[in-house]
């Protein structure tokens, strides 16, 4: 399996390439009102309203750095089952792909855990990183977007 | 960007305390404090890094890889946000019309064939000849990545004369190239005169009524379209995996 390779902080994460939409560079990002720690705002992709977390703030409390490698990862993402929307993540030092299986990936805590060459790789469980704030915001984002633009 | 990343690299240079930057990056780099080490011990410098031995070349060492990822690195110039934010906002543009095929050419004859049965098109290498298989489709045996691949003449399949194709070849791509190709679990490989790379060409939804002399478009061509002034055959997936289980059989 390709894993799409990137750090937050010190730590390197890794997440499975066939989630990913594309990597972009990092663009301006307009605020969401009223939105809870972790986000970054939005931005529109394609001319569709894309929602952006950082990761860096969602973990370590601090905005990503700003340099050419942070990029904001486009995933998909399944905010109800059987629903793909595109959220996009920003992550510092996204230059790398990794070839793993995910037998690989061993239970250390609560995280799951690849040796690599250059340290060890942490498996990117979104789920696990999103606050329930968070997931009302995304849900209450992407339900707005599939009402009429009359309707808002 | 790039003229300061190596005004950068030069005083970090000249300063090695100021190096470990990147050594933190790469887990036995602190045994080499050298912060641009392929123009001195590389391939670029006098070679003598020991590395070289497992590495061969600079460009497959973690080193130079740290050194390329430092690069990235780098602040953004001014504008780059904007730029990136317009661009990506914009609606895509409807794809290339066409069915994206990888157009190439045996002896004088260019062909088409679709990107769902190529595997990977590779140079040429040694072909082995099998003991009393001289004639025929079958070619030998080539070695892919390890594994052996029966290597066909698809000129010989297809009925091509061996052509000259000279005036056409476009300059250093002259060498020829192998095809793997798979279908339903089939593999092959094929050499080819030259590939043009994957081109969406417009295919008519109704084959055209064959002319009775075009061997090619018989033995297992789908339709035939013109490709920059050149009549290309593309080629069906099934006759032609079809038509060589065939003259192996």
């Amino acid at each position: 399996m390709l894993f799409l390779v990137f750090q937050v902080g010190a730590d390197r994460f890794a997440l499975e390439a066939a989630r990913v939409i594309e990597v972009l560079a990092m663009v301006e990002l307009q605020k969401i009102p009223g939105a809870p720690a972790g986000t970054a705002g939005e931005f529109v992709y394609r001319g569709e309203p894309v929602p952006v977390l950082d990761l860096c703030l969602l973990t370590l409390d601090r905005p990503s750095n700003h340099r050419l490698s942070t990029r904001i990862i486009l995933l998909r993402h399944e905010p109800q089952p059987g629903v793909m929307k595109p959220l996009g993540l920003i992550a510092e030092h996204a230059t790398e792909l990794a070839q793993k299986h995910l037998g690989e990936f061993t239970s250390v805590g609560d995280a799951l855990v690849a040796p690599d060459p250059r340290g060890r790789l942490r498996l990117l469980q979104l789920d696990k990183l999103l606050t329930p704030e968070l997931r009302d915001l995304l849900a209450v984002y992407y339900f707005t977007q599939t009402l009429e633009p009359d309707a808002v | 960007m790039l003229s300061d990343f190596k005004n950068r690299r030069r005083s970090e240079a000249a300063a090695p305390a100021a190096a470990p930057a990147a050594a933190t990056t790469v887990s036995f780099d602190a045994a080499r404090p050298m912060a641009d080490c392929w123009q001195h011990i590389g391939v670029w410098g006098n070679g003598s890094c020991g590395e070289l031995k497992a590495h061969l070349h600079c460009r497959n060492c973690p080193t130079y890889a740290a050194a390329a990822r430092h690069l990235l690195d780098a602040r953004p110039p001014a504008g780059y946000r904007r730029e990136w934010t317009e661009h990506l906002a914009e609606r895509h543009a409807a794809g290339p019309a066409g069915t994206p095929l990888l157009v190439f050419r045996i002896g004088d004859e260019w062909l088409a064939l679709g990107i769902g049965v190529m595997e990977e098109v590779g140079e040429t290498r040694p072909i082995h000849t099998l003991p009393h298989r001289r004639e025929g489709v079958l070619l030998g045996v080539v070695n892919v990545r390890g594994e052996l691949l029966a290597c066909v003449s698809a000129g010989r399949l297809l009925g091509i004369e061996k052509g000259v194709g000279a005036g056409t070849v476009l300059p250093g791509k002259a060498a020829g190239r192998m095809l793997v190709v798979s279908h339903a679990g089939e593999r092959y490989a094929f050499p080819v005169t030259e590939v043009r790379g994957v081109q969406h060409l417009v295919l008519p939804a109704e084959p055209p009524a064959p002319e009775l002399d075009d061997q090619v478009m018989g033995a297992a061509g789908r339709s035939r379209v013109v490709w920059r002034g050149q009549s290309v055959c593309c080629l069906d997936e099934g006759k032609l995996f079809a038509a060589l289980n065939r003259s192996l059989a």
